[in-house]
């Protein structure tokens, strides 16, 4: 974990960094327990990206406008002062057929290629951790792009290589996967996490360190993470949060400090 | 002649459900759950189960887990969200004492699509290729080729659940359901099943029915019978009624986590004798501190 701040918590830095990434006039789409990113999403939408379109997953809400975040995604009070309301199979359709530009995902296992394992750690048929299932990660391979984001920055979790692939990253790297997704789905394009956002060299297709979070080494990193990702010669440090995504998270996204407690 | 209603006691409906039966219901995170008819198959021995869920579930597999009732699920997310991961269910997992299919959001969907149309297969895409999927669940996942150009996709069975549970807060005596929330597969699900139980937290008239019919999100020629349960999405929430209870819900995910769920179950299911018990165990104070009106 990066040493606790005293302006901002981790996971409003995290919010800030995948925000600014958001583009005006893109569709974002969330999914269950995913309170860093939709503070994300409201952030980019206040800031610079007033056109952004944005789909909670579980509530079938469009632009939802609730004033605070809120713990479950499939929550009816998501409906607030949403424009609205898909059902879940009409949101299937959106996502399957590639309408989205934007997804944000967590899983059990995240490895170097960005592919995402949320089934199970070691044998499926026994396993030492059985993890929730697939879900919509498989549609990994039909968003334009994904982020990743991780509440914990652990070696267990930053893998070499995953047990069990639920969403597809760069598969193994080869242009093999490319015949297999969706027409325009390019992959992962962002990992955060508490400790260092990454991003992906396209011709190697692998993870690269982008920038370590403010009080945190490259040799902090590197023992907390399972794989040894591309590291440029020069590693910034992760811009902190600028004053203004500090007053919005605080005084009108997030005013019950939920993002303060997630990752403090 | 008049026409024959479908209100049942919870007894009387839930009869159908047997040994064996492929059970579905609407159990998208803390959303519309039907835990009161979850309780009452508790109650009255449910075994031997297969359970087709919503792409999102989590609290009423656990459950009927943690109770005995369950036999085999197709899992696409089972985890009690903003609380972890879902503890019966992972140890079930983990010791292979319940059998998974594993399969996935886009999957069930199409999935009970196919068996709502009543077609011989659902179409998937080719990029479960790129999954485990095909490879850890064969009798699911299976490789086509696309008759118009060759290409590569996949083929899976219809889901068709025997009988489904689908929880609401108003339904009329034939079985006209309003979901005033999100739509979780509701619909989907009706259409794909043989014989569907509504639950519902309040009956309305028929003439309420006819006065506002663009309202009816699950129309009664798909539904058998109607079971007024009150509070019966509790401990989870019910769309533009009450909230879910965040302190039973803690209370449940500690115990679960701590291997005594059989407390839980003692204490609220089997230890009551219908809803109504239950909900005077909950208390009238809790419940209405819930209300969202």
């Amino acid at each position: 974990m990066a040493a606790p701040h005293s302006d901002y918590a981790v996971a409003e830095l995290m919010a800030c960094v995948m925000a600014r990434d958001f583009k005006d006039g893109e569709t974002g789409a969330m999914g269950a327990a995913s309170q860093i990113p939709r503070a994300s999403a409201m952030l980019a939408i206040a800031m610079h990206a007033p056109n952004l379109n944005w789909l909670s997953g579980g509530s079938g809400a469009i632009n939802s406008k609730l004033p605070y975040l809120i713990e479950s995604a499939a929550d009816y009070r998501n409906l607030f002062g949403a424009e609205c309301r898909l059902s879940m199979e009409d949101i299937v359709d959106i996502e399957v057929r590639g309408r989205c530009d934007f997804s944000c995902y967590g899983a059990i296992q995240v490895d170097k290629r960005g592919n995402l394992n949320m089934l199970a750690v070691g044998d499926i048929k026994r396993p030492k951790v059985r993890g929730p299932g697939s879900v919509g990660l498989s549609l990994s391979a039909a968003f334009r792009r994904y982020y990743i984001y991780l509440t914990h920055h652990d070696p267990r979790i930053l893998v070499e290589k995953v047990d069990y692939v639920s969403g597809p990253g760069f598969c193994d790297g080869t242009l093999e996967r490319d015949k297999y997704v969706q027409p325009g789905a390019m992959g992962p394009c962002m990992c955060v996490t508490p400790l260092a956002v990454f991003d992906f060299d396209r011709t190697r297709r692998e993870m690269r360190l982008k920038s370590v979070h403010p009080g945190v080494s490259v040799d902090t990193l590197l023992k907390q993470t399972g794989f040894k990702p591309i590291i440029p010669d020069k590693v910034p440090e992760t811009e902190p949060p600028r004053p203004e995504e500090m007053r919005l998270l605080r005084e009108v996204i997030d005013r019950e400090g939920v993002l303060r407690r997630i990752i403090p | 002649m008049s026409r024959t209603s479908k209100l049942k006691s919870p007894e009387e409906a839930f009869k159908v459900v047997k040994p064996g039966t492929i059970l579905a219901m609407n159990s998208v995170h803390y959303n519309s759950l039907p835990m009161g008819a979850m309780r009452q198959l508790i109650r009255m021995g449910a075994r031997d189960l297969t359970i087709i869920p919503t792409p999102s579930s989590g609290l009423a597999i656990d459950l009927l887990i943690a109770a005995g009732c369950v036999k085999k699920v197709f899992a696409s997310y089972v985890g009690l969200e903003f609380l972890g991961l879902a503890p019966n269910y992972r140890r079930a997992a983990e010791q292979g004492t319940v059998e998974i299919s594993d399969i996935d959001e886009t999957s069930i969907v199409l999935g009970y699509r196919a068996a709502a149309t009543g077609l011989p297969f659902a179409l998937l895409p080719a990029f479960y290729k790129l999954t485990d999927l095909p490879r850890i669940n064969p009798s699911v996942f299976r490789e086509i080729k696309d008759p118009f150009t060759g290409s590569l996709c996949y083929a899976m069975p219809p889901l068709k659940p025997d009988v489904a549970v689908i929880h609401v807060p108003q339904c009329d005596e034939f079985g006209n359901a309003r979901q005033l929330g999100g739509h979780h597969t509701e619909n989907l699900i009706a259409k794909a099943s043989d014989h569907v139980i509504i639950t519902t937290d309040e009956i309305i008239s028929y003439e309420e029915t006819m006065a506002d019919p663009v309202r009816t999100t699950v129309s009664g020629l798909l539904v058998d019978s109607v079971v007024k349960l009150p509070y019966g999405a509790h401990p989870g929430g019910c769309p533009a009624r009450y909230n879910y209870d965040e302190e039973h819900l803690r209370e449940y995910a500690r115990l679960a986590r701590e291997g005594k769920t059989g407390e839980y179950i003692a204490k609220y299911i089997t230890g009551t004798k219908d809803q109504y018990e239950y909900l005077d165990l909950i208390g009238a104070s809790r419940l209405m501190k819930l209300r969202i009106y």
